[in-house]
């Protein structure tokens, strides 16, 4: 693979004996008969999943099927009705750190600049000025903000308010990284462009990452497992080992694995909505 | 913003200025005794000017209206908070928050007069009144209106309840405290001339009161132009200052 990455940026932190993308790494989160109800109404139920280190797995499922419910309970945002969530063999019962999300609505401070949204995890872990002014300005760097460390977000167009989501996410260096629908909000030519982008800062340093999406050719192209949820309740219908090597690109999207898994995704998800207009007919 | 459009209204408003000046005039010379006109007007206004009347009334009139203002803000914008986090706190005083706001504070002048007399503590009070509840409730709105996506950022990075109000509330409730102590001093100007009419008559009031009594049109009309000439001003720079820390706010809504 010779396409140079787009974008600027250097590593900012190398990891000795790194065995490269996709390595055994040994389970991460360990989510484990996992159940969310509301009231009367339950979410999902019987969520069983692990995440590897230097994985990612995208969670696919129809709208309401409780995809981002399951990823704010792994985050401690959200609190499970039955069943638990393990980080690193602690077992979660509120935020963690070294988790960190990038949410669907980007989640910036309108009243701070970019610099300051990207040090506010720092800067809340009370780290060292000289590591906040180190470490800031690298990330920034690694999403492609350089020049904009004092623009607003309002003065940002929605896919660098995402890149400066994402850049606050990673400067706290997590293990996992959690990911609710971040390119939804954005239009199609910068999703497709931060996809990219969120490939390659992953293959240069890559961590346990869930990606939550509706789009089916996103959470193949993201993940190398899909993790299909369907039902009422919802509850893990298949998971499909994607089988592409990293580093993928723009190629990845042409070749024949990736359109047999994709055209296996949409078969899982439409059948539901094949037998529920039998029904109705 | 385009450049030619600052000039343009600056123009607009000399000009609507020198209309008001004219208009008086005419109006004066129809009216008779019964309205002083605009050069009588400004005779008196410089008399008052250089026999220090006027610059000792509005001492006078100036630390009551500051007092009760400042109180109004150390007061309202903690309590507005507090109202916002403590929802049965809210639940018990609310109604009596915005009843004491819908009440003319000039109603609840004979209770005053009964209970503080006439000094300047009860002058203060009378402004208190008149503007705390807009400050209090910009505030309370603000702070309860600060959206879930951006607590849950708070939350997921690990916040504890004192940093995010700190990191989050505080700052989101800025642009609405700000419009709540401008509305505010619009209240404390009403109230300390309220106070000083209808308590006894010291500074700017009791400039008013002689002038009316001494059928010194002139005299009246010079005291009211320049209380106007000060809530303009207020008005204006408390305006300037909302839309600086108003802009961010248009990154909400996208």
């Amino acid at each position: 693979m010779t396409r140079s990455p787009a974008g600027t940026g250097a590593v900012p932190t190398a990891r000795p004996a790194d065995p490269g993308p996709g390595g055994a790494g040994g389970p991460r989160v360990v989510v484990s008969r996992a159940g969310v109800r509301y009231g009367d109404l339950t979410v999902f139920d019987g969520i069983d999943l692990t995440i590897q280190d230097r994985e990612i797995v995208s969670i696919v499922g129809p709208s309401g099927c409780g995809k981002t419910t399951l990823l704010r309970s792994i985050d401690g945002l959200t609190r499970l009705d039955s069943g638990s969530v393990s980080i690193d063999g602690t077992v979660v019962d509120g935020p963690t750190p070294g988790v960190s999300m990038v949410f669907q609505h980007f989640g910036l401070f309108p009243w701070k600049n970019v610099y300051n949204n990207v040090a506010y995890g720092l800067k809340l872990q009370k780290a060292p000025k000289e590591r906040i002014a180190q470490v800031v300005p690298e990330y920034i760097d690694l999403v492609g903000l350089s020049g904009f460390e004092k623009a607003f977000p309002h003065q940002l167009s929605g896919g660098m308010q995402q890149r400066a989501g994402l850049a606050r996410a990673l400067a706290v260096e997590p293990q996992v990284l959690l990911m609710d629908e971040p390119f939804s909000a954005i239009d199609a030519q910068t999703r497709e462009i931060l996809q990219f982008e969120l490939l390659r800062i992953w293959e240069s340093r890559p961590i346990a990452m869930l990606f939550v999406t509706h789009s089916i050719e996103e959470a193949v192209l993201m993940g190398d497992r899909v993790v299909v949820l369907k039902g009422r309740p919802s509850h893990i219908h298949e998971v499909i080992d994607v089988g592409i090597p990293h580093p993928r690109t723009r190629d990845t999207l042409k070749s024949a694995r990736f359109q047999d898994v994709t055209a296996h995704v949409w078969d899982l998800l439409m059948q539901d909505v094949i037998e529920a207009e039998r029904e109705v007919g | 913003m385009f450049a030619t459009e600052r000039p343009a209204r600056w123009s607009v408003y000399a000009l609507s200025l020198v209309v008001l000046a004219v208009v008086w005039q005419l109006a004066a010379i129809e009216a008779g005794t019964l309205l002083a006109s605009f050069t009588e007007t400004m005779a008196r206004l410089a008399e008052l000017v250089s026999s220090g009347e006027l610059g000792s009334a509005l001492w006078a009139s100036g630390r009551i209206f500051l007092t009760g203002l400042a109180l109004s803000i150390v007061l309202g914008l903690p309590l507005g908070l507090v109202f916002a986090r403590f929802p049965l706190v809210t639940a018990a005083v609310e109604t009596y928050v915005y009843a004491l706001y819908a009440i003319p504070v000039i109603t609840l002048v004979p209770f005053i007069l009964a209970g503080l007399g006439f000094d300047f503590r009860a002058k203060v009070l009378v402004v208190v009144l008149s503007a705390i509840f807009p400050i209090l409730i910009s505030a309370m709105e603000g702070a309860r209106s600060v959206p879930g996506r951006l607590l849950d950022v708070a939350h997921s990075y690990g916040s504890r309840e004192r940093q995010l109000w700190a990191d989050v509330v505080i700052p989101y409730t800025v642009p609405y405290a700000i419009t709540g102590i401008k509305q505010g001093i619009a209240g404390a100007l009403v109230g300390t001339i309220i106070a000083e009419l209808f308590l006894n008559a010291t500074g700017v009031g009791d400039l008013l009161i002689r002038a009316s009594t001494n059928y010194d049109s002139a005299g009246a009309l010079a005291v009211t132009l320049v209380i106007s000439v000060i809530a303009v001003s207020l008005m204006g720079a408390s305006g300037a200052v909302e839309r600086r820390y108003a802009r961010w706010r248009e990154g909400l809504s996208g």
